[in-house]
């Protein structure tokens, strides 16, 4: 009698379902966009469709907006309007505008962060027109899944997909982060080749994406050109040697020639030294004009500040750096000589 | 009474018990960086106060009471905060604490050799976790997030000492009761083993958030799991190896309360029960500013209860 009375007891404790949800009964949002109008925030839910379509294999969406003059208000809203019980867990990217993200993202970090009901695993992304972006049409996809697919073909996924990351970089003062810039074309159209980089939470600018991913990610496959000789870098390797006076930034890599000056004989042994030393000159410049430009708008995307700050404890504004390149060509292709004149 | 290899897996868990939810946050926001080496001390501290004890055998009735209430008060707090925090948000913090409640006398009126045996036979299963999730965050660890060193001033650095020490230890102290004939080597164990799975957890939790970060969320032990991605093809598996804080939590408060149960009489430990739970959902559930402050003063208020028990035993050897 006692162990019945336990087993009922563990069926009222254990498998009660008083709050359990059908699928149809709650909206999937997919994507979020963060815009401002007239002074107020502009919050849209990209909605995944669970309404049977005329083809089953379609991917469908719906938009959501609503405005308020706090975040967190504009969220209700938005939710209040939506008509079913909004379900965050499966937010795929949140999509920032630049005039928000100039203000200062930290509201919008803050609220996502605090709200135990978000995914904490999702890209954010930077665009002109957050509303404009959200409410594009796709075929066959949501555009949340056609923005993420492009981040994973143009970026390295680790850093990116992660609030906290945006957080945490947000909190050290001594180094600031760097997000994907998404880029409206006709014809519904984006490309993502720049990266909006922050000081703290606030947007500096946009600038070219190719140098980010060299220095900061993962991403291997990048091409440098310079007098129409082009070399891939299919491996590469940066580290940083933080002395006293400077910290010097190390890239180290291999590559590949994928085409060559017509001046240049690949038979001969000397015109690999040339061709390394020319890149070498090349890639050191890039990553030189890249550094100039993102420290002289107090952006610190590689963190030599937090770096030199590690060892030696020392706060500075401006800590001076040199750049020191060292690439091998190790792959030529499968012809010595160039065909072209 | 109860053999090595079940005091060891208890002595494990009791070690842990507290961390969750209560100890992490803390110790991070106040040992910053020097987090590693102020638990390392706070472990060395630790196993030396535990030898004293020890050598001097039994401790009180009412120190072993106030220790298990004061522990099994800030277990049932944050098991009762994570689960509503995270994981069932709609349900009632009053459900979820009976709930819990009701597993945990079911374990007071057993003896003390089936808790033994539950710790047995959960300690592999955890530890296996626990090595997983090790193994699974590897490459997520950022060694730059560990520097600079030392910047926390000295009384913080004490302060962190004392907070490790007092967290890891005094749940401990709930078994020497038990101890029988075992050696001090065997009852160390435990406790080092524990401390040392804590402190390889802030190491993971330190490297890979940094401590700006890691102590301001609630429950970084538990964000940091949220993060494991194999390949796109393990993720999402933070609800499954959270078990091994699951695991520490209930094997640790059956300990206590059935350390409560043998220490007073049946009505005692009736009222005792009723007014924590009670208590619990009035002060705590129900106000977070009480959570805060008892997260703030618990390891000290520990340490204090370590010191307590040391003396009160000093001083009835004298009277005898």
């Amino acid at each position: 009698m006692k162990k019945v009375f336990l087993f009922l007891l563990c069926l009222f404790f254990f498998t009660g379902c008083s709050d359990y949800q059908e699928l149809s009964d709650i909206n999937i949002i997919n994507g979020i966009a963060i815009g401002y109008e007239d002074g107020e925030y502009v919050v849209s839910f990209e909605i995944i469709k669970n309404e049977a379509s005329d083809n089953s294999s379609e991917v469908t969406s719906k938009v959501i907006s609503a405005k308020d003059s706090n975040l967190a208000l504009a969220f209700n809203e938005a939710i209040k309007d939506s008509d079913k019980e909004a379900y965050f867990k499966h937010v795929h990217l949140l999509i920032i505008s630049e005039e928000v993200a100039k203000s200062g993202i930290g509201d919008v970090v803050d609220y996502m962060l605090r709200n135990v009901k978000m995914s904490t695993t999702f890209y954010t992304v930077i665009t002109e027109d957050s509303e404009a972006l959200i409410n594009m049409k796709v075929e066959d996809d949501t555009v949340s899944n056609y923005i993420v697919d492009l981040i994973s073909s143009n970026l390295d996924r680790a850093d990116l997909n992660n609030i906290d990351i945006i957080v945490s970089t947000i909190l050290n003062q001594r180094k600031d982060i760097g997000l994907p810039y998404i880029e409206m074309e006709e014809d519904d159209k984006v490309t993502l080749h720049q990266i909006a980089y922050f000081h703290e939470d606030q947007m500096k600018d946009v600038i070219d994406a190719k140098i980010f991913n060299f220095l900061y990610l993962n991403k291997t496959d990048i091409d440098f050109l310079r007098d129409e000789t082009v070399l891939n870098m299919y491996k590469k390797k940066v580290d940083y040697e933080v002395k006293k006076d400077k910290v010097i930034i190390k890239v180290s890599g291999r590559g590949s020639v994928k085409a060559v000056s017509s001046s240049i004989d690949l038979e001969k042994y000397k015109s690999y030294d040339e061709v390394k030393e020319v890149m070498n000159k090349q890639i050191k410049e890039e990553v030189e004009e890249f550094l100039e430009e993102t420290l002289s708008n107090d952006s610190d995307l590689t963190g030599i500040k937090d770096k030199y700050y590690k060892k030696y404890r020392e706060e500075k504004d401006n800590v001076p750096y040199e750049v020191q390149v060292d690439i091998v060509l190790s792959k030529n292709g499968s012809i010595y000589e160039v065909i072209h004149d | 009474m109860i053999n090595k290899k079940q005091y060891i897996s208890l002595s494990f868990f009791l070690t842990r018990i507290v961390f969750l939810g209560g100890g992490f946050s803390l110790l991070i926001g106040t040992s910053k960086n020097n987090l590693l080496i102020t638990s390392f001390l706070g472990m060395l501290l630790g196993y030396f106060l535990l030898y004293l004890f020890y050598r001097k055998g039994s401790i009180s009735k009412k120190s072993i009471l106030l220790i298990a209430i004061a522990n099994l008060i800030m277990v049932t707090i944050s098991t009762t905060t994570l689960t509503s925090t995270y994981l069932l948000q709609k349900s009632s913090t009053m459900f979820i604490m009976i709930a819990f409640m009701v597993t945990l006398l079911y374990a007071a009126f057993k003896e003390v050799k089936v808790i033994a045996r539950v710790g047995e036979i959960v300690f592999p299963i955890s530890f296996f976790i626990t090595v997983l999730a090790t193994i699974a965050l590897i490459y997520l660890v950022k060694l730059d997030n560990l520097f600079p060193l030392f910047n926390t001033n000295f009384l913080q650095f004490v302060e962190g000492i004392i907070a490790f020490a007092g967290a890891s230890l005094v749940p401990n102290l709930l078994l020497i009761n038990y101890k029988g004939d075992l050696t001090f080597k065997d009852i160390g164990k435990g406790y080092l083993l524990g401390s040392f799975t804590v402190i390889l957890i802030m190491f993971f939790i330190l490297t890979i958030y940094g401590y700006e970060f890691a102590s301001m969320v609630r429950f970084p032990e538990y964000l940091i799991l949220k993060k494991i991605d194999f390949s796109s093809f393990v993720t999402n598996v933070e609800n499954i190896l959270v078990m091994e804080w699951i695991a520490d939590i209930v094997v640790g408060s059956f300990v206590c309360i059935k350390a409560i149960k043998d220490n007073t009489n049946k009505y005692w430990f009736a009222l005792i029960i009723i007014t924590l739970i009670i208590g619990i959902e009035l002060f705590f559930n129900k106000r977070y500013e009480n959570i805060l402050l008892i997260k703030k003063y618990f390891s000290y208020f520990n340490f204090t209860l370590l010191f307590f028990a040391l003396l009160g035993k000093w001083q009835k050897k004298k009277r005898h």
